[in-house]
């Protein structure tokens, strides 16, 4: 039988084969690697005494892809996009390993007096991967750029602005140049604002290439081929599959031993969806890091004991419940939203949907922000008292109904169903949506007619005045129009302690305020906190570097994941030989 | 001839009415389609920007009008929320999802050929029996059955093939190639090779019992000759007529198989701008695999005719 | 048909008894105490993924429900879908077919093109397509707010039934016509609905049971597709398909949550493919290819 042979000849070569390689592969990779426990704080890899190996290539996976790539003023930047944009490009300033601001473009930044004027100074001698330079002319033109896109417009609010709508900045010489406060953008009431400098290590100081946005702009480059004067340079995107980098030659940052920046090659950057895909990817070989918060793959991962585990779990984000506001309903009733959020017992949920694995919130700070309480007066767990208060509101107003949007995975998916049964059990009509990721946050956004609650995660980082665009009155924009205080959140108490936080220079007097404003969401409901999320990084044991990327003038280290986490810095990352 | 060209106006025809449905559909319920095809997430002057550039102020028939001119000229649109023109989403994405179907087909055909040969050789023998109950098993078992064992099993478990595919060109490295593909094809490839077992065996059954295969018999031809050469040419066009009517299924089939191993192809992003309202997307992308279900339907149509001579003279029986 | 003379047909009583059984469970499910409320919530106070045949006979997932119980509320819902898609499938596509089929020339020409065009478009993709609309169809207008999932599947799924059925049909029809019977009535003067009530149509009914069988079995097929998608009935109505989809990223740690409902969907749509078979073979009906 001719064709059969061949074809059988065939088979049963490839068989061989694949029998032969899953050898190989279990005798190369599978060692035993300590897990880097340690301090329960954020990126906890251990000082390694290992040489760094240049060369190679990284694969690293991620939950989503990002929407609007990649110019730094459009970019809807979650934790990835974070991840993959700071390869690509510098930011003025990050977080140091003291917490501290510690300038990365910028060599130094300095503030008046009163906070209200802040100088920066370039550092010289920076190139974009395009040629171009890096001066306070670039900087000034992205910082312009980005504060104009919707999305970061509101956390740069109260800077002083021109008549024409650009920030008011003066150019000092080619490297320096100042940038003033002023009260919702009036430059004749400067605001002190001691804080101003972390938003230079978000989204806002992400500098690209201004000849390269300028040509995007007119239409002769693609906004998804990126240029910047970060440690890696584009070299090809697929939406929603993969992100290629390769190392930029030119980079200017180096290591304590003088040894240029950045050791690997070429990194891939890959969206995978699926948790547990991802997962399967990491286990399997397929690649070699990956950042998750699903509870669910942490905790079989950092049990297997294979995979290094670095943990972000203090300063973390907040799961909580986001309710909108301004939509005319029950969510407007504070018993109602208090009712919703003692139906829920947490430990309970965060076993059932989370393997038992986070921490309950007892407010909206985590532990080690400013304002963290360990009970911040909020009504506690009680079905009884829960279903009184619907009722209550019923016999007045009618049948309470409410939609409760989430993403299609798995984990959000046994969430909502877990908060329909808890629900329902006191009386409310819950109806659960399913989105998709970026849809969904554009509902928030937008304020539209579906959007009434949904889980969401987010306010990481180290001070409430971070959190001012979000729970601020002055960003309650109507429905239809865009707003990033996704609620609606309009409380006068609120609003006046955050003004006062904005100023505050006095670290204690600052704190209150932030303690006042997390009793004020408890006592009302504004929103309901579920869970503190952690991030994980687990990355193959011969991945080093993880943590150790060391700021240009090498006092210090990048601090991984500082405001997003689940983020880290690919300069200093390395693979030993497998 | 004249059958051709009579053929060729049909699939004309039906792809313009199959076209217009689609994009009658994919405006149903949609209240500002300019909004949608923005993005949602932008100021009205870039709604109003696309709603100039798409002419979705005009009548619908104008649209369509101006959606085919595009079309026929390849111009399959450009999807805001992505930033990316779909030619270039096709171009990045549609070689995984023909591999996949490629290979599906492949693989259901090296599969039951030799089990519908040696079934209807040795009739109602313990081959044919247990061969019979095994098709009939895989059959019935729905594409995410089958994925989600073999992608347990073989994947997580036996960690012999990746379950996060990642396209690798068959020209590029053919070992990493087959191993990604091999998972998702198998998914689909089992529930073909069941169909076809049966078809063909059927087929065959009939063949065997013609004249000419008697004639051979008598002649002395050896039995492998008979069944590889001669029977298997008879029943091949009833083959080749299921894989044309397999084409729809095994089209949707991969949209499945994509989502579930991850693999990069046209399918998976027909799902999210479906999700997402991007609605040129979505004409596109569907107007696109009908086109291949017709057309495929339409080649073999016509090699039918070329085969069978009674064909180009009357109207074909289905 | 060889083999099958006196020798009790096991796989046709097997399926026959599971189909049955499945049936009286699954709508009956409402009144039986042991299974009535399981769906929703745990009995236990969250007694998470126990392991099969402990206190719950498939093991209970992730929220501490009870699978078994979600199995049968899903085979409630699922069979009736399908059921009623392929009934009016096969009523719309039926009279279509019949009329192609008996009438011939333009009629069948006409019905012809409109089954090509049906044929023509990739079944799961229209079957996402027109579900997302009909989904933006019901938020957006006023009209629309009945427009539920099920409503959207039960109506995609039928019309997606009916030219597959239609084209059966009218090979069925064509085939009938050709006999003796029909001729002898047509040739004795019998009006034309009269030949296709008293002489077609009964004769059409074999095939249409063996299809109406095998329809249920893609049907249920192409649900679980679906529901995989995303594109299911609302929460928390268990579908198999959802059930499936939902749990298997737990497959490591609690198998029997998707494992159970696969299972239970392989059984079900084997049993209607064995049955809608034996009925064909029965009655000697030509396969059209499906």
């Amino acid at each position: 039988m001719r064709h059969r042979t061949k074809r059988a000849r065939a088979a049963s070569t490839v068989g061989a084969v694949v029998i032969a390689f899953s050898l190989i592969a279990t005798a190369c990779g599978g060692s035993d690697s300590s897990d880097s426990g340690g301090d329960s704080d954020t990126t906890a890899a251990p000082v390694e005494d290992v040489t760094p190996v240049p060369g190679g290539t990284l694969i690293i996976a991620g939950e989503a892809d990002v929407s609007n790539p990649w110019t730094p003023a459009a970019i809807q930047c979650d934790s990835y996009c974070q991840l993959r944009a700071r390869a690509f490009y510098d930011p003025i300033a990050i977080v140091g390993e003291d917490m501290e601001v510690q300038g990365w473009l910028a060599e130094s930044i300095t503030a008046n007096a009163d906070s209200t004027v802040f100088t920066i100074k370039v550092r010289p001698g920076i190139s974009f991967t395009d040629g171009t330079p890096v001066d306070a002319a670039a900087l000034m033109y992205n910082l312009n750029a980005s504060s104009g896109g919707l999305l970061i417009k509101p956390a740069t609010k109260d800077l002083a602005r021109n008549a024409d709508g650009t920030l008011a900045m003066e150019k000092i010489d080619d490297l320096t140049f100042t940038i003033a406060t002023g009260k919702e953008g009036d430059a004749a009431s400067p605001l002190p604002w001691p804080t101003f400098p972390l938003a230079f290590t978000t989204q806002l100081g992400l500098i690209a290439s201004p000849a390269w946005l300028e040509a995007v702009k007119a239409g002769t480059a693609k906004p998804d081929q990126p240029i910047g004067s970060g440690p890696f340079s584009y070299v090809s995107y697929a939406p929603g599959d993969k992100m290629v980098v390769k190392k930029n030659p030119n980079y200017w940052v180096k290591d304590k031993d003088g040894v240029q920046l950045p050791y690997l090659d070429q990194i891939e950057f890959r969206v995978i969806t699926d948790s547990k895909v991802r997962q399967s990817a990491l286990e399997s070989g397929e690649v070699d890091l990956m950042a998750t918060s699903d509870a669910n793959a942490i905790k079989p991962l950092s049990e297997g004991k294979k995979f290094t585990w670095t943990k972000q779990e203090k300063y973390a984000e907040i799961g909580y419940l986001l309710l909108n506001l301004s939509k005319k309903g029950p969510l407007q009733d504070r018993n109602v939203r208090c009712a919703l959020g003692m139906a829920v017992e947490k430990t309970d949920l965060i076993a059932a949907t989370a393997a038992g694995f986070n921490e309950p919130a007892s407010g909206m700070m985590s532990p080690g922000q400013e304002g963290y309480l360990e009970d911040n007066g909020a009504p506690q767990y009680d079905v009884e008292g829960a279903k009184k208060l619907i009722a209550d509101y019923e016999a007045a107003n009618g049948d309470v109904k409410i939609i409760y949007s989430t993403t299609t995975t798995a984990t959000n998916l046994l969430l909502a169903q877990y908060l329909q049964t808890a629900w329902t059990a006191i009386g409310v009509d819950t109806e659960v949506v399913q989105i998709e990721q970026s849809k969904l946050i554009t509902n928030a956004l937008t304020g539209s007619e579906d959007f009434e609650a949904f889980g969401w995660r987010n306010h990481a980082g180290l001070f409430v005045d971070q959190q001012n665009f979000w729970w601020n009155g002055n960003g309650a924009n109507p429905p239809g129009q865009l707003a990033l205080n996704f609620g609606r959140l309009n409380d006068p108490v609120i609003n006046d302690l955050l003004a006062k936080a904005r100023s505050e220079a006095d670290p204690d007097v600052r704190r209150g305020y932030a303690e006042d404003i997390n009793r004020q969401f408890g006592k009302e409901c504004w929103t309901l906190p579920l869970s503190y999320t952690k991030w994980a990084i687990f990355s193959k044991p011969e991945v080093k570097g993880i943590g150790m990327t060391p700021t240009p003038d090498g006092t210090s280290t990048a601090r991984d994941g500082a405001g997003f986490p689940g983020q880290v810095y690919t300069h200093a990352l390395f693979k030993t030989a497998g | 001839m004249r059958y051709a060209l009579q053929r060729l106006g049909q699939f004309v025809l039906v792809f313009l009415i199959v076209t217009f449905i689609i994009m009658v559909v994919t405006r149903i319920g949609s209240k500002d389609p300019a909004r949608d095809l923005a993005g949602g997430l932008v100021a009205q002057e870039q709604v109003d920007q696309v709603r100039e550039l798409y002419k979705l102020d005009q009548p619908f028939v104008v649209q369509y009008g101006y959606w085919m001119k595009n079309l026929v000229t390849l111009d399959f649109g450009y999807s805001y929320a992505q930033n990316q023109s779909v030619n270039d989403m096709l171009k990045q994405r549609l070689l995984p999802s023909l591999f996949i179907g490629i290979w599906a087909m492949f693989i259901g055909l090296l599969l039951a050929v030799p089990a519908a040969i040696y079934s209807a050789y040795r009739r109602d023998g313990l081959f044919d029996k247990s061969m019979s109950t095994t098709s009939f098993a895989f059959l019935s078992m729905p594409p995410i059955v089958i994925a989600v064992l073999l992608s347990f099993f073989i994947g997580v478990k036996l960690k012999w093939f990746p379950v996060d595919s990642d396209y690798v060109a068959l020209w590029d490295n053919p070992w990493q190639h087959f191993r990604n593909f091999i998972l998702p094809s198998f998914t689909l490839g089992l529930g073909l090779s069941a169909v076809w077992t049966r078809l063909l065996r059927a087929d065959l059954i009939n063949t065997l019992q013609s004249d000419f295969i008697m004639l051979a018999r008598a002649k002395g031809m050896s039995p492998r000759r008979i069944l590889w050469v001669h029977a298997l040419r008879a029943s091949a066009l009833s083959l080749i007529t299921s894989i044309a009517i397999q084409m729809g299924g095994l089209i949707g089939g991969a949209v499945v198989a994509e989502q579930f191993f991850a693999m990069p192809g046209i399918g998976d992003r027909l799902v999210f701008a479906i999700q997402q309202n991007d609605l040129l997307v979505v004409q596109a992308i569907t107007a696109l695999l009908a086109i291949v279900v017709v057309a495929v339907n339409l080649l073999v149509d016509l090699f039918y005719a070329v085969i069978d001579p009674r064909i180009r003279h009357a109207r074909a029986i289905k | 048909m060889s083999g099958v003379t006196k020798k009790r047909d096991w796989s046709t009583v097997l399926a026959a008894t599971w189909l049955i059984g499945l049936t009286i469970l699954a709508f009956a499910a409402d009144y039986l105490p042991f299974i009535r409320g399981y769906a929703e919530s745990s009995p236990e106070g969250f007694a998470f993924s126990k392991e099969p045949f402990t206190s719950f006979l498939f093991g209970s997932d992730q929220l501490g429900r009870d699978v078994f119980a979600r199995c049968i509320y899903g085979a409630q819902i699922s069979l009736r879908i399908a059921l009623f898609s392929i009934i009016i499938g096969t009523v719309v596509g039926g009279i279509l077919g019949m009329v192609a089929g008996f009438f011939g020339k333009a009629s069948d020409r006409a019905i012809s093109a409109f089954t090509d065009v049906m044929l023509a478009f990739p079944p799961i993709v229209i079957a996402i397509l027109v579900t997302g609309r009909f989904d933006a169809l019901r938020k957006n207008s006023e009209a629309f707010s009945w427009l539920s999932r099920t409503w959207s599947i039960t109506f995609v799924l039928s019309i997606l039934a009916i030219a597959p059925l239609a084209r059966i049909v009218r090979a069925q029809t064509l085939s009938i016509s050709q006999r003796e019977f029909v001729l002898a009535a047509r040739s004795l003067g019998a009006r034309n609905g009269r030949v296709l009530v008293r002489e077609i149509l009964p004769n059409l009914v074999p095939a249409m049971v063996s299809v109406i069988f095998t329809g249920v079995a893609v049907l249920l097929i192409a649900e679980g597709g679906l529901a995989f998608l995303g594109y299911s009935i609302e929460l928390p109505t268990p579908t198999w398909g959802r059930l499936i989809a939902e749990n298997r990223n737990f497959i490591r740690e609690a198998w029997w949550g998707t494992i159970m409902p696969c299972v239970m969907l392989f059984a079900t749509v084997l049993s209607f493919n064995v049955l809608g078979d034996r009925i064909a073979r029965r009655f000697d009906i030509r396969e059209a290819a499906l």
